[in-house]
């Protein structure tokens, strides 16, 4: 018999690097952070650590951003590593879902969460230990903070729990 | 099939609080880090004293900050205690029925757990 709760893992690449959030099927987050990687080989050091992730926490699924033709339009380099990590999940038996940038924003847009820090807001209310990791407002002549990515990543986690209890209320 | 590791909450508490592991290891009583990580990396079990340490800090119990041990845990002892209830059952002593009462509020504990909590 096992107690263990379903655990998802959403991940957002980011130019240097990513951010992660790890919540178990209750939206109760387990891990978070930021994972800095600067210079040559990027795609690499992120693939050891993306596995390394999987492999401490054994997620149930794993929530990537939709890099295809029809979703989020990224660099070539964050294109592949996205790939390579849905790749990486797909041998350790882990579901993978994906979602595009306007798929989020169209959903918090309902939410009336417009802008990147008001996401950040609505998520961190309903997440009050991601509280303390809201980045302050951004300035138009400020670079973004790389901390927005965990609330990036978390939006892609928010819009996995949205899909199942869609499904669920479809099914019922 | 893959490996499940126990899930632990010590890295969601420490970082929800703004905490790094050496500060983590200090208010709980250890010099170094190395434990807060360990444990956190899944690498070894939570000691005796970390968990009371980690109540009296987070006021959370070990239940909710190491769920899938707190409930291996539980597993082998319920089995226990259904063993020895259907094994005393019938005895007449005071004794007898002492462990009777004690082992059906454990039983009913439980139960209560295993019903959904209402949020």
């Amino acid at each position: 018999m096992s107690s263990r709760r379903n655990s998802i893992f959403a991940i957002h690449l980011q130019t240097r690097g990513f951010a992660y959030v790890l919540c178990d099927e209750s939206r109760i987050p387990i891990d978070w952070g930021v994972y800095d990687a600067r210079g040559a080989d990027k795609n690499a050091r992120c693939l050891i650590r993306i596995n390394s992730l999987l492999e401490l926490h054994t997620p149930d699924v794993l929530v990537l951003q939709d890099m295809s033709e029809r979703g989020t339009r990224r660099a070539r380099r964050i294109r592949e590593l996205n790939r390579r990590a849905a790749e990486l999940a797909d041998q350790r038996g882990v579901r993978v879902k994906t979602y595009s940038r306007a798929q989020v924003i169209e959903y918090f847009a309902e939410l009336g969460a417009v802008t990147k820090h008001k996401i950040a807001e609505a998520i961190a209310k309903h997440i009050p230990a991601l509280d303390y990791y809201v980045p302050p407002a951004r300035k138009p002549w400020m670079s973004e903070n790389a901390r927005m990515g965990i609330f990036d990543a978390a939006a892609l986690a928010w819009m996995f729990f949205h899909s199942i209890s869609g499904d669920e209320q479809d099914a019922a | 099939m893959k490996t499940r590791k126990p899930v632990n909450y010590l890295r969601s508490y420490r970082l929800r609080w703004g905490l790094s592991q050496g500060e983590l290891a200090n208010l709980l009583g250890w010099k170094g880090a190395e434990i807060v990580s360990r444990i956190e990396k899944k690498h070894r079990p939570p000691t005796l004293r970390l968990v009371i340490a980690c109540f009296i800090l987070f006021g959370t119990p070990a239940a909710e900050l190491f769920p899938d041990i707190s409930a291996s845990i539980e597993i082998d002892v319920m089995a226990r205690v259904q063993e020895m209830y259907e094994t005393i059952q019938g005895n007449p002593s005071r004794k007898t029925k002492r462990h009777i009462e004690l082992l059906e509020s454990a039983i009913e504990r439980a139960d209560e757990r295993k019903r959904p909590r209402q949020l």
